[in-house]
């Protein structure tokens, strides 16, 4: 039950974020979705559950995005570990929390990403004013984002 | 708590090294591929920078897939638009060869009259009259002769029935009011063509000599008072037959302009001897 819950809310969540960006790009400063859900997905998770869907939705981002396919990937599911440990030392479950955590995971998201580019020796397809905008964006997304996880796939898990 | 830590670990370890994979395989052309051709198929709507910033990373032959179906659907509308302007080219072409004959029987000299429009007609009087829109303002008088084009010659299409100030009543030769004294062309002979309220007319008062051969042209006659000799008006379609009670024959005939095909007509302006025009107006 609990697995189809999970899928139901990973396929509404990859739809709206893929109609947002495909209809609305805003310059590819439309709130990531995706980033949004895996954070939450990792907070209300347990430790397998709480990586394997920042993974999956990592994968969905390399799907859609332009760069390197399975770096998104890799970078959720080491944010979902991330979450996982961040989770036993701090109160995840209130917006304000939430938000906090989102922004700095955010950054250095996509701070991993640029780095994961200039290893590769490419130029990263991200603009770099998503660097500066994109985390307030995304630590205002969560909350919301949060809020629907846990009413579709259950309440957080320590 | 250590058995979730250990569970972590090992799913940290199990979705990293799937992604290294992803990493190291020469996946991305296949992947960006996939992704531009499914988003493409379901919202194929992508134009100038859009879809500059889609085509990004995609190899070249799936690229080249997209433009060459941007290509496509830009000629599609470029060839609808085409069709849309021949066809409006065709139109204003006949429009323009039909107004150059008007515009030459306005030069020819023989007539003085003015153009018209035809601007209404009833349904209950289909084949009987139409509404034009020149009037007694415009000099029209009533029984003017009403004249229109049909293979590039003035033809008879009937006479002015009623005069408003802005507008005339026009009866055609097919109303079952209109009779028109016309002759044979070839022969000669005379006869009444009357119309039937149809699209048929009858060619009466024929004599016995007088044998109409179908397709022989009817043309007014200078016996009629109120139409110049000598137009067209209709042709023969067949043998009519005998009209027992006054050893005559009759034919049955085609008008020479279709009245469903109106759309501009000349009316004649022309002055009678005053006692003859007293006499016309007061004709029914």
């Amino acid at each position: 039950m609990t697995f189809l819950k999970d899928a139901g809310f990973f396929l509404v969540l990859s739809a709206a974020h893929w109609w947002l960006h495909w209809s609305f790009p805003m310059g590819g400063l439309a709130p990531n979705l995706l980033f949004a859900a895996a954070f939450s997905c990792a907070v209300i998770g347990g430790p397998v559950r709480g990586i394997a869907l920042p993974f999956f939705f990592g994968l969905y981002a390399d799907v859609l995005g332009a760069g390197l396919a399975g770096s998104w990937a890799l970078i959720f599911t080491l944010m979902g570990y991330a979450v996982q440990v961040m989770k036993r030392h701090f109160d995840l479950d209130n917006p304000f929390s939430q938000s906090a955590a989102a922004l700095v995971l955010s950054l250095l998201s996509l701070a991993a990403y640029q780095s994961a580019y200039m290893t590769m020796g490419g130029l990263s397809p991200l603009p770099l004013r998503s660097m500066l905008l994109e985390p307030p964006i995304s630590a205002l997304t969560v909350p919301f984002v949060f809020a629907a996880a846990r009413r579709a796939c259950g309440r957080p898990r320590r | 708590m250590n058995r979730e830590k250990d569970l972590a670990n090992y799913a940290l370890a199990f979705f990293a090294a799937v992604s290294f994979l992803l990493l190291i395989f020469p996946s991305t052309p296949l992947v960006h591929s996939a992704r531009l051709l499914f988003g493409y198929s379901l919202y194929p709507i992508l134009e100038g920078s859009r879809l500059d910033y889609r085509l990004r990373n995609v190899p070249d032959n799936v690229a080249r897939l997209v433009r060459t179906d941007q290509e496509n659907l830009r000629l599609k509308a470029e060839l609808a638009a085409a069709t849309l302007s021949a066809g409006r080219a065709a139109h204003l072409e006949a429009e323009n060869e039909r107004l150059s004959d008007m515009i030459s029987l306005s030069r020819d000299g023989r007539w003085r009259g003015s153009w018209a429009r035809v601007i209404s007609k009833s349904p209950r009087d289909w084949f009987g009259t139409v509404f034009i829109d020149k009037g007694a303002e415009h000099g029209i008088r009533p029984h003017a002769t009403v004249l229109a084009i049909a293979g590039g010659r003035p033809v008879l299409a009937g006479r002015v029935f009623e005069v408003y100030p802005g507008f005339s009543k026009v009866m055609l030769v097919t109303s079952e009011l209109s009779s028109v004294i016309c002759r044979l062309r070839g022969s000669g002979h005379e006869g009444m063509l009357e119309g039937r309220g149809s699209r048929s007319l009858r060619l009466g008062y024929l004599q016995e000599k007088a044998v109409p051969q179908a397709g022989e042209e009817i043309v007014t006659s200078a016996g009629g008072l109120l139409f110049p000799p000598g137009i067209p008006v209709a042709t023969v379609s067949g043998a009519g037959e005998r009209d027992v009670s006054m050893n005559l024959f009759n034919a049955a005939a085609e008008p020479a302009v279709e009245p469903d095909s109106l759309q501009e007509v000349y009316v004649v302006n022309r002055d009678f001897p005053t006692e003859i025009r007293k006499y016309s107006e007061e004709a029914p």
